[in-house]
């Protein structure tokens, strides 16, 4: 029997996947500049805290996002005043022009309480050298700019009272304790990254 | 969209729903898997979007594998 299986399938491009970023490695073109929703432009070496950085690959209308991003703030109260700089990424070039805008960015970020950077990756440069595939797509890197976890935020994405496995937040505070982290690594549904080929 | 397939719904963490259908599956959607008409492995699979000429491709070699 012959089975096909199609998730939402749109025919328009597409694009070459680079392979994504190994734990252990050292922040990627950290020395970049990005323009941030607040007009200045930024790199992630500027945003990374004392203690470590997040960087939270993102857009405005995925509907992940939208289910995961009142955890992004939490995340951000949370830990910016425990050293831990947190920036989100906006790398869907394809749709600068439209629901990606910087203008979209900034009434997404306010209209959703943003605390935290976002800033817009002109030519998904980042995206590509993080080797990152879809939105949410989070990275987490310690004191010493080294990669300790990459994945999923948590383990539900459409209610946030039932998380049972809230990765991230358990990265950071093994992080933080020096502990191990016991899932470095996780998968989640996301909306793929809208590359220019 | 004028599908008219059997449809499915997933009802367990993504995780879990991810590894067992294709451990290489990132879980980036939209995810396109093929599998073969009497063998029942998978012909071909890809993430994002793609051009209707690999369906076309894929649903061929699935009808002959």
């Amino acid at each position: 029997m012959m089975r096909l299986i199609t998730l939402a399938t749109l025919l328009i491009s597409f694009n070459v996947q680079a392979k994504e970023i190994d734990l252990g490695s050292k922040i990627p073109l950290e020395d970049i500049k990005m323009l941030d929703i607040s007009g200045k432009n930024i790199s992630l070496g500027d945003v990374k805290g004392e203690n470590g950085l997040l960087v939270i690959f993102s857009c405005n209308t995925c509907p992940w996002v939208i289910k995961w991003e009142d955890r992004y703030v939490e995340l951000a109260k949370k830990y910016k005043p425990k050293g831990i700089g947190v920036i989100a990424i906006n790398s869907n070039e394809m749709n600068f022009g439209s629901s990606d805008s910087m203008d979209e960015m900034k009434k997404h970020a306010e209209n959703n309480n943003y605390n935290f950077f976002y800033t817009m990756d002109e030519g998904s440069k980042l995206a590509r050298e993080f080797g990152a595939s879809r939105t949410p797509h989070i990275y987490l890197f310690d004191k010493n700019d080294e990669l300790v976890y990459r994945g999923a935020v948590d383990d539900n994405a459409s209610k946030a009272r039932k998380v049972k496995k809230p990765y991230v937040a358990n990265a950071i505070d093994a992080m933080l304790t020096g502990d191990d982290i016991k899932y470095a690594s996780t998968k989640a549904l996301g909306c793929g990254i809208k590359f220019k080929n | 969209m004028n599908f008219k397939g059997e449809a499915y719904i997933k009802d367990q963490p993504d995780e879990e729903f991810i590894n067992s259908l294709y451990g290489d599956w990132t879980g980036t959607l939209p995810f396109t898997i093929v599998f073969g008409k009497l063998s029942g492995s998978i012909v071909d699979f890809w993430e994002n979007s793609h051009h209707e000429q690999r369906f076309i491709e894929a649903v061929k070699k699935a009808i002959n594998s």
